[in-house]
């Protein structure tokens, strides 16, 4: 672990509301790193944020009868270690299912 | 110890069952949201505001070339529309000529003409087992003023011709132009709507007539979804006879 802490590594963000996709995306990022020869650490998973949303179900009136609707945010972080020129390549060329937000810092 | 209810309870009258949208229950199972995209909190509202708009310009647009849906994905700026339709020569038009004016018409609803916009047109495999395409049949024939039931019976014939599980219509408002407004519905075949690995399709459609509004709720069932890769039971066999088969050969 030493080794790697020493070294130039890319962080990547995802975020989804899906959890399904997100996983799928991962895959491949990860796989996208081990064809390229850099170690990728990874999916891990952060706590999902659930946003939660209470509306009330009648256009008038009827306050006491609502329904609950909720939002999932799915979080994981892939970490990159000892990125080569054509692993970098790989992953901008990577096309990754539209659900899936992804944030790349170096 | 509480009396027993009385027969006729005043709390009764409150309550109303409630069904609650099918296709909402399954969206994490059998459905798929109709827009797949992520953003966060604060361009949320906008990119939806979006999706509204562009859909209700298809909708008014293309109507006649029988639209059943729009699905919308976006991908970091890049907007794609995937239409569903059972009629795709209607919507593409002459070369093409339909598409350009659809992603004309979205980059003046988005204000922005260098964003880049792709669009799909999907034929749709078995037009008469789409709710929304019967929903909108119906629609069309209660608004040139035909009889409702021969409008329903008109659209279960199309349905079954299809090959359909089961099908559920409820028509309700002022039907053929009555002063008390009333609720009918007929079923065919099947519809468990409980059963959360049933792929039902749901569709709602207003009718405009010169009475008022009629609503018009088409179920249609088209199987059960057993595992991922394999869908659909196949059409017209019953999936609780050939469960009994397998427990005899083993």
């Amino acid at each position: 672990m030493s080794n790697t802490a020493t070294q130039q590594k890319i962080r990547i963000r995802l975020k989804a509301f899906d959890r399904r996709m997100l996983d799928l995306s991962c895959e491949k990022i990860i796989a996208t790193a081990d064809n390229t020869a850099a170690t990728a650490i990874g999916p891990i998973p952060l706590p999902t944020k659930r946003k939660i949303y209470c509306v009330l179900r009648s256009p008038h009136v009827d306050k006491d009868s609502r329904e609950h609707f909720e939002t999932r945010t799915h979080r994981r972080i892939i970490d990159i270690y000892s990125p080569s020129a054509k692993t970098i390549d790989a992953l901008m060329k990577l096309d990754l299912p539209s659900g899936v937000d992804i944030e790349v810092k170096l | 110890m509480w009396q027993l209810k009385p027969k006729l309870n005043t709390e009764d009258i409150e309550l109303m069952g409630h069904k609650i949208n099918p296709t909402g229950l399954r969206l994490g199972i059998t459905q798929e949201h109709r827009s797949h995209w992520y953003a966060p909190t604060k361009s949320y509202p906008t990119l939806l505001r979006e999706d509204d708009m562009i859909r209700n310009f298809i909708n008014d647009k293309y109507s006649a070339a029988g639209v059943s849906d729009v699905l919308i994905s976006r991908k970091a700026d890049q907007l794609e529309v995937e239409l569903k339709t059972a009629r795709p020569g209607v919507l593409v038009g002459r070369q093409g000529s339909g598409i350009d004016d659809l992603r004309n018409g979205i980059h003046k609803i988005l204000k922005d003409p260098n964003r880049q916009v792709r669009i799909n047109v999907v034929e749709v495999e078995r037009a008469d087992a789409d709710a929304y395409l019967l929903a909108e049949y119906i629609a069309q024939q209660l608004e040139k003023r035909m009889a409702f039931r021969r409008a329903i019976r008109m659209a279960t014939q199309r349905a079954q011709r299809a090959g359909v599980l089961g099908l559920k219509i409820q028509v309700s408002g002022r039907l053929n132009g009555a002063e008390i407004a009333r609720t009918e519905w007929t079923r065919e075949g099947r519809v468990p709507l409980h059963t959360l690995r049933a792929d039902i399709d749901y569709a709602t459609k207003i009718a405009s007539t010169t009475y008022g509004v009629l609503g018009i709720k088409v179920w249609v069932f088209k199987g059960e979804v057993i595992s991922k890769e394999n869908r659909h039971t196949p059409t017209g066999v019953n999936p609780r006879r050939r469960a009994n088969r397998r427990s005899n050969e083993e």
